[in-house]
């Protein structure tokens, strides 16, 4: 080999071992640029991915405050009315608390006196109880007692009964009794007896009527006295003609067979030979008497 | 003719012989750094 030919075998030696170097070193030491490109490539797609969405949600929240803050106005306006009804409502309520705590005040005296009175009607209601159970124990006794009384009354229905059977054979007794008396032409009231045994009251009064019989003479006169002025059947009266203060004269006697209210009708029992009763003669007891 | 010894014909190998093969293994080596490098670029040259 000649010289010119080492050389060259050298420098083509010394040549292969630098581009073996810088080879290695580029392969070793460079950073690769595709990669990151693809990588800020993604991160910008992504990014811009973001962005839309941040634009979306923006829009879409810039609609829903322009909603919320035309609701949240109105509803501002509403509160803002509202707050004046309140202050006006809370105007006439501090009023009213005013009012309401002057009568709090009131009703707390009172409830001070009304708690005094409770505590007065506790001790009475404390004694009222020992009263009432003395009265329980006298209840009890009036309870027994009241047994033994009811004992007593049932005996005294069993006599009633018993007496009440009497009486009511004893009043068809009577009732037959009367009837036969009735029959017999007596009087049955026992009053009407009674006044007719007694003598007549003391009254004056007037003819008012007269009847005659076939011989023409007075049999039967109306008067007018009556029961109210206390006549019965049965009461005699004398009948007078009365000739001013000084003279009079007795026409007869007659009998009360008939008596009203203001009425009665008398028989003559008695006739005189003075006169012959008339209408507007006067008849009187007050000579029997 | 004359006879070719067979030193002549087949000489033997010298040390920059060895070198010639050194520089073949340097440059398959750097061939080999950069085509993984342009591996590492998809082969694409724009």
């Amino acid at each position: 080999m000649s010289y010119v030919g080492k050389i060259l075998v050298v420098v083509q030696l010394v040549l292969s071992l630098l581009f073996m170097t810088f080879a290695g070193a580029v392969f070793t030491v460079h950073q690769n640029w595709r990669a990151k490109y693809l990588q800020s490539e993604n991160t910008v797609k992504k990014t811009q991915g973001e962005l839309e969405n941040s634009r979306g949600e923006l829009a879409t929240a810039k609609r829903d405050f322009e909603t919320n803050l035309s609701v949240q106005l109105q509803r501002a306006n509403a509160l803002e009315a509202k707050n004046q009804t309140l202050d006006v409502q809370l105007a006439e309520l501090t009023t009213r608390v005013d009012q309401l705590q002057q009568q709090r005040a009131t009703q707390t005296g009172l409830a001070e006196q009304k708690a005094a009175e409770a505590s007065f009607r506790q001790d009475e209601a404390q004694k009222q109880r020992v009263e009432n159970t003395k009265m329980q124990a006298r209840l009890d006794e009036l309870a027994a007692e009241n047994r033994e009384l009811r004992d007593k009354l049932f005996v005294g229905e069993e006599s009633y009964r018993a007496l009440n059977k009497t009486y009511e054979s004893g009043l068809q007794k009577l009732a037959f009794l009367t009837q036969v008396v009735s029959k017999a032409g007596l009087e049955t009231n026992p009053e009407v007896v009674a006044r007719q045994a007694a003598p007549a009251p003391p009254v004056d009064g007037l003819v008012t009527k007269t009847r005659k019989n076939r011989t023409n003479r007075v049999e039967f006169v109306e008067i007018s006295l009556g029961s109210d002025d206390g006549l019965v059947k049965g009461n005699e009266m004398d009948v007078l003609r009365i000739h001013g203060q000084e003279r009079s004269e007795w026409l007869g006697r007659v009998r009360v067979v008939e008596v009203g209210p203001n009425w009665a009708v008398c028989e003559v029992i008695l006739p005189s030979k003075n006169g012959i009763i008339q209408e507007g003669d006067n008849v009187t007891t007050k000579l029997r008497i | 003719m004359s006879r070719r010894s067979s030193a002549s014909e087949d000489p033997t190998p010298d040390i920059y012989v060895g070198l010639l093969f050194v520089a073949v293994g340097a440059l398959l080596t750097g061939i080999v750094f950069l085509a993984l490098e342009l591996n590492s670029y998809g082969w694409q040259f724009n």
